[in-house]
């Protein structure tokens, strides 16, 4: 026959977090790792002074304690900040071994008791649970940030895929996409068609630099001389188009029009020499039409910049 | 699993030799981008071709280079959260040394394609113990005697290794001189905002 202290030793290096009592309730012998949660200076006598019941009946005394024997409970452990323990009661002899072992809140109890792995069974899968649980978070870290950076990655690449390279202005997805858009809007907007004149004297003349110096020079007082919400882009070549937003009268359009004809006339001093181009621009006024069908708007403002090009040039027709 | 590997040696020159000092081996291996991913994979010729433009590149072996890979990785800030994961293999050296088997394992559980090359440990008395590699990860004990070594620093343990050329392939001897010559570096089981910095 073993010893009772043989016992409590074995009972200690074998699942350190366990409670012996016998059948009158009264705590015989506490293992050293629930010895570590419930503090040295605590007295504890009865069973009833360390747990309350939690499972499989709230609050159920401590009486007939037997027929606790042989099923997994829950015990609350009566702390100033409760500590719920899974547990398992079999009963040796006249005394009753309760087994504990923490619940999913294991990752807080460890750091709550400062606990180790001497305190845990040599058996117990428990640091190996917290070993998974710091490396799936760091898997899971990993994929966030890759996940996060190709979502980067994509914004810019639409960024790009909207964008003129030479000048920085829309191109025509991007102006395509900008007239979906506004046409759902059901605002007023008026669409302004430019189209350089004596640009291939430019090229031909002083060389594709040059050329490339002009449309960037044109693209700068475009964008300078419209609004913050109106659209700019280059449509390929020397074809630009600005979309002028909340415009229900023709009178903002004409003066913006005529500015920048008149400032793209201006002679341009670039690397290359001096180059002289003119601007015919062409407007189409959403207002003026009973459809709201950007194509048909499209077809006007070209129409328009054709009349301008017919009248000579370097000037501004407007379709109301 | 590359990936793992190619942004570890990636860290691994960025925080030691510096941002510049990537770009070249970037430039000079045509990777044609600037970052591996972690989560990705890689083919494993692109490995070897960063492994070689460091080693052009800095004039060190590829063995003594592999080995401050493994220190790095152990020891390096930025790779706490790594250091934790391996400390969880033991509370002292040797119990590390003899749980190193289960190191494939552990790895596969924490992500199922992650596979390193198995390892065998034996103990063959007189403190002296023996770790013998399989096939998967060219050089990879080379990076384990470089693990070895700063874990044995951060167990605070005292030992002589000895990487070899055994009848089975790359073999390395621990003796371990003095289990607690020193004071160690701390661990505790939860982590204290432990972040590898990637």
């Amino acid at each position: 026959m073993v010893s009772k202290d043989g016992l409590f030793q074995a009972l200690d290096q074998l699942m350190p977090l366990h409670a012996v009592a016998d059948f009158d309730g009264q705590i015989v012998h506490v293992g050293p790792t629930l010895a570590k949660l419930i503090g040295q200076r605590r007295s504890y006598h009865a069973l009833s002074d360390l747990f309350r019941v939690i499972k499989p009946k709230k609050d159920r005394a401590f009486q007939d304690l037997q027929g606790l024997a042989g099923r997994t409970l829950m015990l609350e452990l009566r702390l100033e900040q409760p500590e719920v323990l899974k547990a398992h009661c079999v009963v040796l002899g006249d005394k009753l071994i309760f087994a504990l072992s923490f619940g999913f809140t294991i990752v807080d109890a460890v750091r709550r008791f400062g606990l180790s792995d001497s305190d845990f069974a040599a058996t117990d899968q428990t640091i190996g649970m917290l070993y998974l649980s710091e490396a799936y978070a760091l898997s899971l870290g990993e994929f966030r940030n890759l996940s996060l950076r190709l979502e980067g990655a994509k914004r810019l690449a639409e960024v790009e895929a909207h964008t003129d390279a030479l000048t920085g202005l829309f191109n025509r997805r991007g102006l395509d996409a900008a007239l979906s858009d506004l046409q759902q809007s059901g605002q007023e907007f008026a669409i302004m068609q430019i189209d350089l004149d004596h640009f291939k004297q430019v090229n031909d003349g002083l060389g594709h630099a040059a050329g490339d110096g002009v449309l960037t020079r044109v693209a700068e007082i475009l964008t300078l001389e419209t609004r913050k919400h109106d659209l700019v882009s280059r449509n390929g070549g020397d074809e630009f188009t600005i979309v002028l937003a909340d415009v229900t009268d023709s009178a903002t359009a004409e003066e913006i029009g005529n500015r920048i004809v008149e400032r793209i006339k201006q002679p341009m001093t670039l690397p290359q020499g001096e180059c002289r181009v003119s601007a015919s621009v062409g407007t189409a006024f959403s207002f003026s039409q009973d459809i709201r069908d950007v194509e048909a708007l499209i077809e006007k403002a070209d129409a328009s910049l054709y009349q301008s090009k017919s009248d000579g040039r370097g000037r501004q027709t407007l379709h109301v | 699993m590359q990936g793992f590997v190619n942004r570890a040696i990636q860290c691994f020159v960025r925080d030691i030799y510096g941002e510049d000092r990537w770009r070249q081996v970037v430039d000079a291996a045509q990777l044609g981008f600037t970052n591996f991913e972690a989560m990705l994979n890689y083919d494993p010729a692109v490995t070897e071709r960063v492994l070689d433009a460091l080693q052009d590149q800095l004039g060190t072996p590829r063995a003594a280079l592999l080995e401050d890979l493994g220190t790095y990785l152990v020891s390096d800030r930025n790779m706490e959260a790594l250091r934790r994961l391996l400390r969880f293999g033991g509370s002292d050296f040797e119990e590390f040394l003899l749980s190193l088997d289960e190191l494939p394992d552990k790895a596969r559980l924490a992500l199922p394609e992650f596979s390193l090359p198995s390892i065998s440990v034996s103990d063959i008395g007189g403190r002296h113990y023996l770790l013998n590699f399989g096939d998967g990860l060219p050089g990879f004990s080379f990076v384990m005697m470089g693990i070895l070594r700063a874990m044995s620093d951060d167990y605070g343990a005292l030992a002589l290794l000895e990487h070899r050329m055994g009848d089975a392939g790359p073999e390395i001897l621990v003796i371990l001189a003095d289990a607690s010559f020193a004071a160690g570096r701390g661990f505790s089981l939860t982590p204290v905002g432990a972040v590898i910095n990637g």
